[in-house]
């Protein structure tokens, strides 16, 4: 067990190594030419950008895998939550209409919007709800987010605020400074630590709620505190990257897999996966076409949706059998 | 003799009136009610689940002040419900109910429940009655000095009901208070002691031979002993509706 997670370990760090030094051809000319500002590429440019993919995705892991343990479903994602839009509208809402400018008064309004998406599922759908309610309730909540941000953009005072959210909105990774990656990750961070000090008892809420308490613990507690936390996470990497979709969806997911089923133990595992996800993806998008930037979510999105369909014919086939 | 299990002024609102209960070590107990009278309420309430209590100890130990670890020592408890929503291997499912591995445990339990030929099959693809045996074997698996044990025989085909019986009756043997709701009267025969359940309350504490010849159970199931099984009791007999 040891051995596999220093391999794991292993592996992140050579993904990471990969996302920071690739493509190499320029860097290594440039530090031909001038190797101070090759340094400056690579520390100033380039590692915020590897430590927001490892950091952001890790977190879109883990808050995803808690997320799915405390509703009990698999489909329960930051974004397909509405947890992301809902971050993404509380931020745009406080730069764009309240002139917040500061990166940490950012990542506070984003932590509110998702929690107060997040609050609106829980009492829309309720915790116990039926995959196809929380799924609706979820879809309901982002497309209501999603037309808020469009209209908050629409009419705020600066004319250009479509424009210069775009690529932000669609989830972007690159022009990040330090600050600002330590902004998102730092509170990330924080709240993941304290997710997963709960992971025994989201592995034993795998056997009802009601075992749960017999055994002490308080499950309404609990899911308050995991949505609560999730939903902070997420905000405040959404307030400096933006929507991300689908990472916090396929990584819980493959993380189980390793666990075997174990909705708890996976938080770790699905932090790992999330982390190389996201690294990969905008390694990925690194290498479109020259000129172009592509967002890094987009990519996520268009990968993402075949394994969303897939699930949900899975679910269907089990509420069928 | 002290009870193992002894709890004063459980009550949930709306459900369980304030309802005190103790449970001797070896007793295997019934507990039977018509459908919404609180059998589950009572088990709920004394497990220290939902609703307040004045008291719950356990062998003198305050359950609730207990650590997770401890109180699955103390008192088991198993839900109605036999959802499961992730593929958990039948051996983890059972493995979940112990708070320090122990794969010699989970080896036995999976042995006297004949769950061998299951052990490595996602539990969320199970039949409902297999369902219920692992989940069972799981309560079992950290000993606990009390078993609350909702609807254990249902979904069960007539072996594992008998099974059950028995396994049961070997482990009360053992000095385990354990207690059982039960929807098949039938089987009441089997305990040593029935609990009626009705309104909230419990109405009736008696050996089951007693249960069942007696006014509280006819009044509680409007029914009445037939010349072959049970019939509905003339109106007369049956509790004049509120």
């Amino acid at each position: 067990m040891k051995g596999a997670g220093a391999l794991v370990g292993l592996a992140l760090a050579a993904i990471a190594a990969a996302h920071l030094f690739l493509p190499l051809g320029p860097v290594l000319a440039l530090h031909r030419s001038d190797p101070a500002t090759a340094e400056l590429l690579l520390t100033q440019l380039r590692l915020p950008s590897t430590l927001l993919a490892l950091g952001y995705g890790a977190v879109l892991g883990m808050s995803g895998a808690a997320l799915q343990a405390v509703f009990a479903n698999p489909l329960a994602s930051p974004d397909i939550t509405g947890g992301s839009s809902g971050a993404a509208l509380g931020a745009v809402l406080a730069a764009y209409w309240f002139e917040v400018s500061g990166p940490i008064a950012l990542a506070a309004c984003g932590g509110a919007g998702a929690l107060v998406a997040l609050a609106l599922l829980l009492t829309l759908a309720g915790r116990n709800a039926a995959g196809a309610t929380l799924l609706l309730a979820g879809l309901a909540i982002s497309l209501a987010a999603g037309a808020a941000t469009s209209l908050v953009l629409a009419l705020a005072p600066s004319p250009f605020a479509f424009y210069d959210s775009f690529e932000w909105l669609m989830g972007s990774l690159v022009d990040r400074s330090l600050p600002q990656a330590a902004t998102a990750l730092v509170p990330a961070a924080f709240c993941c630590l304290l997710l997963l000090a709960r992971s025994r008892a989201l592995d034993l809420m795998a056997l009802g709620e009601d075992v749960l308490a017999s055994l002490g613990y308080r499950p309404r507690r609990i899911a308050i505190e995991v949505v609560a936390l999730s939903a902070i996470a997420v905000g405040a990497c959404v307030s400096v990257c933006g929507a991300i979709g689908f990472v916090g969806l396929i990584a819980p997911y493959a993380g189980r897999l390793v666990t075997r089923g174990h909705p708890g133990r996976a938080l770790l595992p699905s932090a790992a996966i999330g982390g190389a996800l996201l690294l990969l993806a905008d390694l990925a998008v690194r290498f479109g076409p020259a000129g172009r930037t592509i967002p890094v979510g987009v990519l996520t999105t268009v990968a993402g949706t075949p394994l969303f369909v897939w699930i949900v014919v899975r679910m269907r086939a089990r509420v069928a059998a | 003799m002290t009870p193992v299990l002894d709890v004063r002024g459980a009550s949930i609102p709306a459900r369980l009136r304030s309802t005190a209960l103790r449970l001797d070590a070896g007793e295997l107990v019934a507990v039977i009610g018509p459908n919404g009278g609180g059998k589950t309420s009572l088990l709920r309430g004394c497990s220290g689940i939902d609703g307040s209590a004045e008291s719950i100890t356990v062998a003198g130990e305050d359950l609730r002040a207990a650590s997770p670890a401890r109180r699955s020592h103390l008192l088991g408890y198993l839900p109605a419900s036999r959802d499961a929503v992730w593929p958990i291997s039948v051996r983890d499912v059972v493995a979940l109910g112990l708070a320090v591995p122990d794969a010699r445990r989970v080896d036995a339990l999976i042995s006297s429940l004949e769950l061998e030929s299951l052990a490595g099959r996602a539990v969320d693809r199970l039949s409902t009655g297999e369902r219920a045996r692992v989940l069972l074997a799981r309560v079992l698996a950290p000993n606990p000095m009390v078993l609350l044990l909702d609807e254990p025989l249902s979904n069960l085909d007539p072996y594992w009901v008998l099974r059950l019986l028995g396994l049961l009756r070997g482990i009360a043997d053992g000095g385990v208070a354990v207690a059982v709701a039960l929807h098949d009267i039938e089987r009441m025969t089997a305990f040593d002691r029935a609990l009626l359940v009705d309104g909230g309350e419990i109405r009736a504490d008696l050996s089951p031979s007693a249960m069942l010849a007696g006014r509280e159970f006819a009044r509680a199931f409007r029914i009445e002993r037939a010349a072959a099984g049970w019939r509905l009791s003339s109106p007369a007999g049956r509790r004049s509706s509120p």
